[in-house]
């Protein structure tokens, strides 16, 4: 692996730039002050990779809902009927997700280890502040694998246009108490607005749902806007599990074309882990999978994960003859699980791990890495990186 | 869902686009929706407190143009046609929605394809209204450019404006019927939590 050192930090990069606000503040020592300097031909690996990625999440996708493999894959029933309408209904359309890859370096193959569509973060460090970083240290004229604020434009605009018969406002929500998250929607929400939406943003407890009428955010002159649009960093199944008077209420929206729902309930089919059993049966073999089942790997070195488990949570690395090397906790235990072919993430010589970040938004389009340990969790820091 | 490739995907640093007001502080501060000052009188469903006044002529035989449009309480919308022989017909939103109905129903191969009545009342402002209240079905059949179906392109733009701003009047001084807030309370304790 190469790198180029940052004089300035990127930390002293958003207080010089006034972004400090952007990020949060437990999110801030987590950026790195040096950047992996990738090829040009690595860089065109990760985008053909992702690209293909896509395409074969939605091929097997198709078959969970034409074979009705809902309970495999963790899906509460009751986000069926929303699952089936909006993957139907092209106007509900996927705004982004990012690709976790391991490999793409030192001629290391790139393999999927999971899709994070539906409340996928690292949206400020991708999109921004490793801009930002280059741009600050005097860096102009190098370039970077990073078309993301530009494809989410892209992806606003589209969603405006496949929906014309409902008002161009989005609701963006958060749940309370995590900065990190909030930064996040607040460079989709200003990508919404390149796009030519009205925005506004209400926490997610605030929020004022009707079954009849919609979407509403509570203004503080009581009274009360509707939003055709509502954005959600709350990933569908917390809502499945813990609200399902709410759920109730969201599919009659949704499925009437009231509301429209970003990201949509399909990507939770993504998002389970167990859908990587799925494309390693109708792709065995592909050169970017690993081997996945609902079984430990018969004497193979594997990865065992909660199939909706986030960042890092319940994976535990088991050996060959499947004693446990490694675990994180979490509060996911009481779900089933997959075991996934472990594979060696690409090292620095300090020893430490890099996990490409792979955003897609209609296309692959910006690239980021997150550093840490055998298992990249919540804990692991954000790197960015130059093409050189 | 075909991903949509142009490669050019590797960018230089000085090419890489941002928005602008990135540095505007977007959260918490109060990103002025404008409320409108008159509310409806009407029951809760309705979520607009605009609505609009449409003047139609029939300026040849069989050949409705929309002339004017104008912004009014939701309660007071209505189309006012005025036909070749001078005679006017004053529609209410309800006899709108039939009248397009009617048409819909016996005659869709019509629908979007000449200057009839039907049409004017479907892709004017009234049409718009209705498509966001009481037919929201009108939102797909909508799918001609509406600018033909006004008498010229500064009806048709004073008709955008007026649509713009029953857009901007969705707020209602009451509660939404049956609203409910404080969901996931409970939920925001989870650690690692929302987001992947």
């Amino acid at each position: 692996m190469k790198f180029i050192p940052l004089a300035k930090a990127p930390d002293e990069v958003l207080n010089l730039e006034g972004w400090e606000w952007m990020l949060g503040q437990d999110t801030l020592p987590y950026l790195v002050n040096e950047m992996v300097v990738v090829r040009a031909a690595e860089a065109e690996q990760y985008y053909e990779a992702t690209n293909s990625l896509y395409e074969m999440y939605c091929e097997a996708a198709q078959q969970v809902i034409d074979q009705k493999r809902y309970k495999e894959l963790g899906i509460p029933p009751e986000l069926v009927p929303m699952i089936e309408h909006t993957w139907e209904n092209e106007n509900h359309w996927h705004l982004y997700g990012r690709f976790d890859l391991s490999g793409g370096l030192d001629r290391s193959p790139i393999k999927l280890i999971e899709f994070n569509a539906d409340t996928a973060t690292c949206i400020p460090e991708t999109a921004i502040i490793q801009w930002a970083s280059l741009k600050a240290n005097g860096l102009e004229n190098t370039e970077q694998f990073n078309t993301l604020y530009e494809k989410l434009v892209n992806n606003f605009i589209n969603l405006k246009s496949k929906n014309r018969d409902k008002e161009p406002a989005i609701l963006f929500t958060t749940m309370a108490g995590y900065p990190e998250d909030d930064a996040n929607v607040a460079v989709l929400s200003e990508a919404a607005v390149s796009a030519g939406f009205e925005v506004d943003f209400s926490y997610m407890e605030e929020v004022e749902f009707s079954e009849e009428e919609g979407v509403f955010k509570a203004n503080a002159d009581g009274t009360f806007t509707r939003f055709d649009f509502w954005f959600k960093l709350v990933p569908w199944e917390y809502i499945a599990w813990d609200e399902p008077e709410l759920l109730r209420i969201l599919t009659h929206l949704v499925t009437r074309e009231k509301t429209v729902i970003i990201n949509p309930a399909y990507t939770l089919l993504f998002q389970s882990k167990a859908i990587l059993k799925v494309l390693w049966e109708m792709y065995p073999y592909h050169p970017l999978l690993l081997n996945t089942s609902d079984k430990p790997l018969y004497m193979r070195k594997n990865v065992e994960k909660v199939i909706l488990g986030r960042e890092g949570a319940n994976i535990q690395i088991l050996s060959s003859d499947g004693a446990v090397l490694e675990a994180r906790g979490g509060e996911y235990a009481e779900q089933r699980t997959v075991f996934q072919e472990y594979t060696d993430f690409v090292k620095d010589p300090s020893g430490r791990h890099y996990q490409a970040g792979v955003f897609f938004a209609g296309e692959a389009c910006g690239l980021g890495y997150r550093r840490g340990g055998e298992i990249i969790d919540n804990t692991a820091q954000f790197c960015g990186h130059l093409i050189g | 869902m075909t991903p949509i490739r142009n490669n050019t995907f590797i960018r230089k640093v000085k090419d890489i686009t941002i928005g602008g007001a990135l540095a505007v502080t977007l959260l918490g501060s109060s990103i002025g929706f404008q409320s409108c000052s008159s509310p409806s009188g009407n029951e809760q469903e309705e979520v607009y407190t605009l609505g609009v006044r449409t003047h139609i002529a029939e300026t040849e035989k069989g050949v409705f143009k929309i002339m004017d449009e104008e912004e009014v309480p939701v309660d007071s919308s209505q189309a006012i046609v005025t036909y070749i022989d001078g005679k006017r017909d004053t529609l209410s939103a309800q006899a709108v929605k039939s009248l397009i109905d009617h048409e819909v129903r016996n005659n869709p191969q019509q629908v979007g394809q000449g200057a009839n009545l039907s049409n004017a009342l479907l892709y004017g402002g009234m049409g718009y209204l209705l498509a966001r209240t009481m037919s929201p079905n009108y939102g797909n059949i909508r799918n001609q450019p509406p600018a033909g179906f006004y008498q010229n392109p500064s009806a048709y733009q004073k008709g955008a404006g007026v649509q713009e701003k029953i857009g901007n009047s969705r707020t209602m001084v009451s509660r939404p019927s049956g609203a409910k807030s404080g969901y996931m309370r409970s939920s925001a304790g989870r650690s690692a939590g929302a987001a992947s």
